[in-house]
């Protein structure tokens, strides 16, 4: 059978098929994109904590929070340190895609939105409203999974590139015009409270509030996903390697 | 005779009073040439010390005797300070005055922290700058008295800090745009090596937005940013606002973020509302939320 289209990373790795063996959970993330996500909290956090008091001065919390953290150079090289820790981790993540493909000699496409999700986004709107009975059944990734993973490649296409201008001002305008100084003060810290407020509002309720998962999805920590949650959020997913299974038992 | 005296008397008298209310006062004309003995030394106890000579004092004149404060002073150093006196010429402004200390080169003092502060003044850059036609004091009020009281600013950046304000004082927007700049905020935030009004405007040689060229900005630039091109000056937004005809890139950049942040947070924040109003009245009615398999 071929391979179903867009499909990212279906098969249980085997260092998990120990624990796969028994049927109750699913692999959902390999061990590099649980490190890739470790890093990417972890500096992001960082990052907001002290890029926020940098945008929003002007207010007693952030004054408060520079003056703990040793003052304003301080907050900067901390926050220049954890960008260099992001950076790294886009360039981990670029290079694990590009050894995905030689490997698997296939694009690990199943983040990528397709013509299903729009669709699975009309529906899901419908059922929301009350117009539907029925959720759609969403394959290894939501839409919404996939704008969340979409939102970090053209946030740190903007704030990293800001960010790196704004770093190195004179390199950079050695070779490219001046305006772009300001352009990035502006794009940085604007495009950082978006991705902020994105965090803080839908991506924490979709990982901990949500009454589905309550209080904590664990998966993206672990790698693995209950079968029965996964069989229940991600039904395509879930037929999806059952049919494998069948195919290669 | 006596009514002839009287009438005379009276015509002194006016003559006097209309001297002394419409007469020239010292003050922004010329001193009267002041002797100078053998050596050159201005002779000013002739006519100013308490063994003055009477007959070398114009008639009509009077002639203040230095006051109790200045005692300590050596007898004829007057002009060390009172310049303007010896200068000759009524159209001396007052910043002659100043310049007999300031308008030496490497003229140095000491602030409270052992900082070193530059105090010479470029006299001919300041009086060409946009600037010139003030008198020192407009500026520096404190500095009116000699000699000077001590600088109560703790360190340097303290002092530029104190300078700014006196900046902020005429250019109220200027100083506004500044405060939002990340100079401005870095300077509040306690950086010693941020940029405040003198470190770009430089202190004396001050000019006019128009009168800037590229090169010089960008030479203005790299006094703090290390081999700053006219390119990286070029980025500087100066004291206005993007607008479409000022920085247009940085104006649409600034509304584009703004519709972005505003669209996307939306459509997530009504995404999560929704979510949650779905199950809600699934959970009232009793439902089970049901797949399209």
């Amino acid at each position: 059978m071929p391979a179903p289209p867009g499909v990212a990373f279906p098969r249980p790795a085997p260092a998990a098929s120990a624990r796969t063996a028994r049927a109750e959970y699913v692999e959902r993330f390999d061990v590099h994109q649980r490190i890739q996500h470790i890093l990417m909290l972890a500096s992001f956090t960082v990052l907001a904590l002290t890029g926020l008091p940098q945008k929003f001065d002007q207010l007693g919390l952030s004054q408060w929070a520079i003056a703990v953290l040793g003052g304003l150079e301080t907050v900067r090289l901390i926050h220049h340190s954890a960008a260099w820790v992001m950076l790294f981790d886009c360039a981990y993540h670029a290079a694990y895609l590009i050894a995905s493909v030689a490997v698997k000699r296939r694009l690990p496409l199943g983040a990528f939105a397709t013509p299903r999700d729009f669709v699975d986004a009309w529906r899901t709107l419908l059922y929301f409203l009350g117009l539907s009975r029925k959720k759609p059944a969403y394959d290894m990734f939501t839409y919404l999974e996939k704008f969340d993973y979409f939102a970090v490649f053209w946030g740190i296409a903007i704030i990293g590139g800001s960010g790196l201008v704004l770093l190195f001002p004179v390199a950079v305008t050695a070779i490219l015009p001046g305006y772009l100084v300001p352009v990035s003060f502006v794009a940085h810290s604007d495009e950082a409270v978006l991705a902020v407020g994105w965090i803080l509002v839908v991506h924490m309720f979709y990982a901990h509030l949500a009454p589905r998962v309550f209080p904590f999805n664990t998966s993206i920590f672990t790698g693995l996903a209950r079968r029965d949650d996964a069989r229940r959020e991600h039904p395509r997913w879930i037929a999806r390697l059952a049919k494998d299974a069948s195919k290669d038992g | 005779m006596v009514r002839r005296l009287l009438f005379l008397a009276g015509i002194v008298a006016a003559a006097l009073l209309a001297a002394t209310l419409l007469g020239p006062s010292l003050r922004g004309v010329a001193h009267p040439l002041v002797p100078q003995g053998p050596d050159g030394t201005y002779q000013c106890s002739t006519c100013h010390g308490p063994g003055a000579d009477p007959s070398a004092i114009p008639a009509g004149t009077t002639v203040p005797l230095p006051p109790p404060d200045h005692a300590a002073y050596k007898p004829d150093s007057c002009v060390t300070c009172h310049a303007t006196v010896v200068a000759q010429d009524p159209t001396t402004p007052s910043y002659a005055l100043c310049a007999t200390c300031h308008g030496q080169k490497d003229k140095l003092t000491k602030l409270p922290d052992g900082e070193t502060l530059q105090v010479s003044v470029d006299v001919a850059a300041f009086r060409s700058s946009v600037h010139g036609d003030f008198s020192c004091t407009e500026c520096h009020p404190k500095q009116r008295t000699i000699p000077h009281a001590p600088l109560t600013a703790a360190d340097l950046r303290a002092f530029k800090q104190e300078m700014g304000n006196v900046c902020q004082s005429c250019h109220a927007e200027a100083t506004a745009s500044y405060a939002e700049s990340f100079h401005g905020m870095a300077a509040r935030l306690g950086v010693s090596r941020a940029a405040t009004c003198t470190d770009c405007h430089t202190a004396h040689a001050v000019k006019a937005p128009a009168q800037w060229t590229l090169a010089e900005r960008a030479t203005q630039c790299a006094t703090c940013h290390t081999g700053a091109t006219a390119s990286f000056a070029s980025g500087w937004m100066g004291h206005r606002e993007p607008s479409l005809g000022w920085f247009p890139m940085v104006f649409f950049a600034s509304k584009f973020f703004v519709a972005l942040t505003a669209l996307t947070l939306g459509v997530g924040i009504v995404h999560v509302e929704l979510d949650v109003l779905r199950w809600s009245s699934n959970k009232i009615r009793g439902r089970k939320e049901e797949v399209d398999q």
